[in-house]
Parts: C-alpha cells; sequence; structure tokens
C-alpha cells in the first residue's frame, strides 16, 4: 500500500508542481501565492497512520518537485519537505487527530516552520518572511478539508486508523 | 542485508553522503530533463494562467479601468500630436539605417523565447530555449520592445532559467533620460526596481525614462528598463532615491528575446 501510495503521489504531485509554477503564479497578492504541493504533503503526514513512514517519502517527493522550479540550491526543497513532515509526525501523538482544531493548528505550524526554514536558509539572499503565503495556504488547506470532510474522505481515513 | 543490519549507521551516512552528491554533480542535468519532457506542459499551463488572470485582473478593476481608459484617450490626443513629429523624424533614420545597413537584426543577434513557468518566491522564470539553441549563461533578455528582462543564469538543454532584473540582490548601471545622470539600479523583488546613488542636487523628475547604458554597467547600452515613478530626497541620506515603474511586466509577457552575440 505505502508504494502505491508513493507512485500516484509521485504522478499527482508532478501536475501540481506544473499548476503551481505555470499557472498559480500569475495569482499572487502581495508575493503570497498558494503552495498546493505544500498543503498536500501536511494532508498526507496528517492522515496518515502511525506505523505508516511514506509520509516522509512524500516530503522529499514534494520538495523535489519544489526544487525543480527553484533557483536555489539542488535538495534545499526536498530537505524542507522531509523536515515538514518529521515535525508533523512529531507532533501528532500529542494530538486528538479527529478534531478540526488539531488539523489547523498542525496546518497552521507546518506552513509557519516551512516559511521559517526558507527564512533561515535563505536569510543572506534577501528572501523575507511571508505571512501572507501562510494565510493564503492555511485558508486554502482549511477549504480543502472542509470538502473532504463533506464528502466523508477524511471520516473514513480516520475510521480506518482507529 | 547482514552487513547493513550490522552496519546500519555505516549504511544510512554513505546513502545520505550519496543524495548529496547527487544532488550537487546531478541537480542541473535533472532539471534539465525535467524541464524537457515538460515544457509543453508548463508552456500551456503559463498561457492559460496569463489568460485567465488579466480576466480576473479586468474583472475587479472595473473602476479602475474606467478612469484608467479616460486617462488613455487623453494621452492618446497629446501622443497623436506628437506622432506627426516623429514620423518625419523615423523616416530620417530609416533612411540613415538603410545607407549604414544597421536593423534591430543587425544590432543583436537575436533568439526568440517564451516563459515556461516562474519561481514562486524569487524574480526567476524558465524560458524555453537552451543549450541546443545557442543560449550560454549571462546572456541578456529583452522584449521586442528592447526592454530589459534579465539575464540567463542557469543553462538546461532545452531551457534555461532567467533572473530577471527585478529578483533582490541584482545591481546595474543606469541613466536616467535627459539629465545624463547615472544610478545603480537594484533589485527588490516582487517585481520592484529601485535607483540608489543618484547625486542630491540632481533634479530627477518623476516619468523619466531609465536605460541601460553599456557593457561597464553589466548590460548592453540602451535597453529600456522603466519610468522614474517616486522619488526620495532626504537629509539623513547621501544620495538620492527613486522607484523604477518598470516596463517589463511578467503577467504581459508573451514574446521574449535572448541576446545571443
Amino acid at each position: 500500500m505505502p508504494a502505491i501510495k508513493i507512485i500516484i503521489s509521485f504522478i499527482i504531485f508532478y501536475f501540481l508542481a506544473v499548476f503551481q509554477a505555470g499557472y498559480l503564479t500569475h495569482f499572487k497578492i502581495a508575493g503570497g501565492v498558494w503552495n498546493p504541493l505544500l498543503v498536500a504533503l501536511i494532508f498526507l503526514n496528517f492522515f496518515e497512520k502511525k506505523e505508516d513512514k511514506s509520509g516522509l517519502i512524500i516530503g522529499g517527493l514534494a520538495g523535489l518537485y519544489l526544487d525543480l522550479f527553484s533557483p536555489y540550491f539542488f535538495g534545499l526543497f526536498i530537505l524542507t519537505g522531509i523536515l515538514v513532515a518529521m515535525a508533523i509526525k512529531g507532533i501528532k501523538p500529542l494530538l486528538e487527530t479527529r478534531k478540526f482544531i488539531s488539523f489547523a493548528l498542525v496546518l497552521f505550524a507546518g506552513l509557519l516552520f516551512y516559511e521559517v526554514v526558507l527564512t533561515i536558509a535563505l536569510i543572506n539572499r534577501g528572501l523575507s518572511f511571508n505571512a501572507l503565503s501562510v494565510v493564503i495556504n492555511f485558508f486554502a488547506g482549511a477549504i480543502i478539508y472542509w470538502i473532504l470532510r463533506l464528502f466523508n474522505v477524511l471520516y473514513g481515513q480516520q475510521f480506518r486508523q482507529t | 542485508m547482514y552487513w547493513i543490519k550490522k552496519n546500519q549507521k555505516i549504511f544510512w551516512f554513505s546513502v545520505i553522503i550519496s543524495i548529496i552528491l547527487i544532488f550537487i554533480f546531478f541537480g542541473q542535468p535533472i532539471r534539465s530533463v525535467f524541464h524537457s519532457v515538460s515544457g509543453s506542459l508548463e508552456s500551456w499551463c503559463w498561457g492559460k494562467g496569463q489568460n485567465d488572470s488579466n480576466f480576473f485582473w479586468g474583472f475587479f478593476n472595473a473602476t479602475n479601468l474606467k478612469i484608467q481608459n479616460q486617462n488613455l484617450k487623453q494621452e492618446n490626443q497629446t501622443l497623436l500630436n506628437n506622432l506627426l513629429d516623429f514620423q518625419e523624424l523615423q523616416e530620417e533614420n530609416q533612411r540613415l539605417r538603410n545607407a549604414l545597413g544597421l536593423g534591430l537584426a543587425e544590432d543583436f543577434n537575436l533568439k526568440e523565447a517564451a516563459i515556461l513557468a516562474k519561481d514562486a518566491t524569487r524574480d526567476y522564470v524558465i524560458i524555453n530555449k537552451g543549450r541546443e539553441d545557442g543560449i550560454s549563461q549571462g546572456m541578456t533578455v529583452i522584449t521586442y520592445e528592447k526592454v530589459l528582462v534579465g539575464e540567463v543564469t542557469e543553462v538546461y538543454r532545452d531551457t534555461c532559467q532567467v533572473r530577471l532584473v527585478t529578483d533582490f540582490g541584482t545591481k546595474f548601471e543606469v541613466q536616467i533620460a535627459d539629465t545624463n545622470v547615472r544610478a545603480l539600479a537594484r533589485g527588490e523583488g516582487g517585481e520592484g526596481l529601485i535607483l540608489d546613488l543618484i547625486p542630491k542636487d540632481a533634479d530627477i523628475s518623476t516619468g523619466a525614462l531609465v536605460s541601460t547604458i553599456g557593457p561597464e554597467g553589466g548590460y548592453v547600452s540602451g535597453l529600456l528598463v522603466g519610468t522614474v515613478s517616486e522619488t526620495s530626497n532626504t537629509d539623513v541620506e547621501p544620495f538620492q532615491k527613486a522607484k523604477v515603474n518598470n516596463f517589463f511586466k511578467i503577467q504581459d509577457a508573451i514574446l521574449l528575446f535572448v541576446i545571443i552575440n
């Protein structure tokens, strides 16, 4: 099962990455832009079974696609993606994953963590912290969460976990 | 397998070192192959994004468009008057160019290109021309109107990466038209550009044209950059500063040209 999940993620992430760099980049709001790869990475890691470790590979995959479009050192986003995945896995046991507030907290923390890592890593190259990017991605993640919940997708996942 | 179990630390250390080495030595080829494979999809997405963003921009700025339209009508009247004078000059210019054998193609050896994608965090774009088209690092990218776009920073097989002049940290020398004043243009990121090191006593008017001054300034001379939109001259600072309204707008960019020679 994890292998299939990774393969499917690999294909879907490809289209998300092209969509992000080619299409969404035109819809910047004060420097902030929706990052569907990052949101997808947080979703997959949050709703993953405890024993399943494929979220870490998925984090690396999302980072790989971000790296392909970035001018930075190759591997920076891979590392960031893995770190975000590890952070989510670390914080998850402390939370009640069925509640929206838990998801919102992890989503916000994940996005914040990603922005902080980027800001620190690229501080000498002038990248400043973009709070609006966190806000946009947070709302996008929350909307997707409720849409999925509406269609019972997340509930199904939760029942399997218990 | 037994060896791996016994020497897990060495195994994982070797794996990490191998991955880092792959990133260092194969980062560029990986990007090159990726953009070669997905170039057409990226191009399609870019076109769709450009059309849709223009549509939404017009939709949400309908009031501004009305005012803008009125201003443009007034401006058009003024320009029509100027056009009569310019037509005469243009004809003379064309005659001289023909006589001297000069033309745009003679000015620069150009390679036509289109944008495929843009990085979300920096002012970098990917364009659809690469090593196989004769592109190399450091080449200048312009538009059809001779507006400066940026510089090629990384070249792949069929594509290349262009750093826009507005990216944070870019520096090049420019001239403010009609004043002979030279200034240092600095990229601010987020498609912003400012002029620095302008002498305090220089009289810079809003709307003044900014252009490149030559190879010593970083780019070939005569490329248009934008117009001065705002000046700041405070007593605490040793030089004047000015904001530039760039001519190059990424949302309107359809065709770019790479200067080959």
